[in-house]
């Protein structure tokens, strides 16, 4: 067997582990559930944002499964309205937020990431 | 051997049957894909992105890659089957040929995943972009199991591999395009 053959199997025995791992992973990684959000207070948009956003977007804003926020979003949206229709409409891979925010919330998340991390 | 059929015949069953029976397999993989995706409650978070800026991004990149391994995959088969130039193709391709699909294959896989664990399966159709993404998605890994099985039997039709390497191919190309492509013409290019 030359060379190049064991690298091919060597790779496809990586792949085989892969792949059982891939499976096993599906079945008993559960995600985090969020705790519920508040209703009011000044802490509201930060509380959200922890509660809603954190796990896409990252504790700091600064991007994980969704894009980074930080130092960014004020550029991306001048007109926070703009940002407030993303948070409720939803786009691409986001989920839409109207549902399970009222305006009020949305409006308090979007302030808290455009003044703490926009 | 049946009585009234020639040897022939009976190979030709036979490998009708093995390849029916791949076919079943690679179904199986996909419906239960699809399955998952729809049952699972999509847990909306990241395992891991790689250095990139999100797990889109990651995806949009890795997925790439994966088109671009496959491409060459493509063009090392056409060579095998004597499709490129008139010279016999030498030995190092046929190898290097498994060893890309695997390398594409593995690389996949966090896109799978993610796609499978954090965002399931879409399943209505008003969201067209979403929907044909994911039975192309579950649909390329049943696909997947038939070519490697394909690969693994003696017993199957000569035309099996050809026709599901061009299949994956295929399917691959539609993943890309409602996905990747989707993505960098949404966020710009290159988003890392």
């Amino acid at each position: 067997m030359g060379t190049l053959d064991r690298v091919v199997r060597a790779v496809q025995l990586v792949a085989a582990v892969a792949t059982a791992a891939f499976v096993i992973l599906l079945f008993t990684n559960e995600p985090q559930k969020p705790a519920a959000v508040p209703k009011a207070g000044p802490e509201t948009g930060q509380a959200i944002f922890v509660t809603r956003c954190a796990s896409c977007h990252g504790a700091d804003g600064g991007g994980g499964f969704g894009p980074t926020l930080a130092g960014v979003v004020v550029s991306r949206y001048p007109n926070p309205a703009d940002q407030e229709a993303v948070v409720a409409n939803g786009r691409g891979s986001m989920p839409s937020f109207a549902g399970s925010l009222t305006p009020a919330q949305i409006t308090a998340v979007v302030a808290y990431t455009r003044t703490n991390l926009g | 051997m049946a009585r009234g059929t020639t040897p022939d015949a009976t190979i030709e069953r036979r490998d009708h049957v093995t390849l029916l029976a791949a076919a079943l397999a690679g179904a199986a993989v996909a419906v239960a894909l699809g399955v998952y995706g729809r049952r699972h409650d999509p847990a909306g978070q990241a395992l891991f992105t790689l250095g990139f800026s999100g797990t889109i991004n990651m995806k949009a990149w890795l997925a790439t890659g994966v088109l671009a391994l496959v491409i060459v995959q493509v063009l090392l088969a056409l060579w095998m089957y004597g499709k490129l130039g008139r010279s016999a193709a030498p030995e190092w391709v046929g190898p290097t040929h498994r060893l890309v699909g695997t390398l594409a294959f593995l690389v996949s896989l966090p896109i799978a995943y993610h796609c499978l664990w954090s965002l399931g399966f879409e399943s209505h159709a008003d969201h067209a972009r979403r929907f044909w993404h994911s039975l192309f998605g579950c649909a390329f890994y049943g696909a997947f199991t038939v070519k490697v099985l394909a690969v693994r039997s003696r017993r199957m039709p000569g035309w099996t591999l050809p026709v599901v390497g061009g299949l994956m191919f295929s399917l691959l190309v539609g993943l890309w395009l409602t996905s990747a492509l989707w993505f960098f013409d949404k966020s710009g290019f290159p988003s890392f």
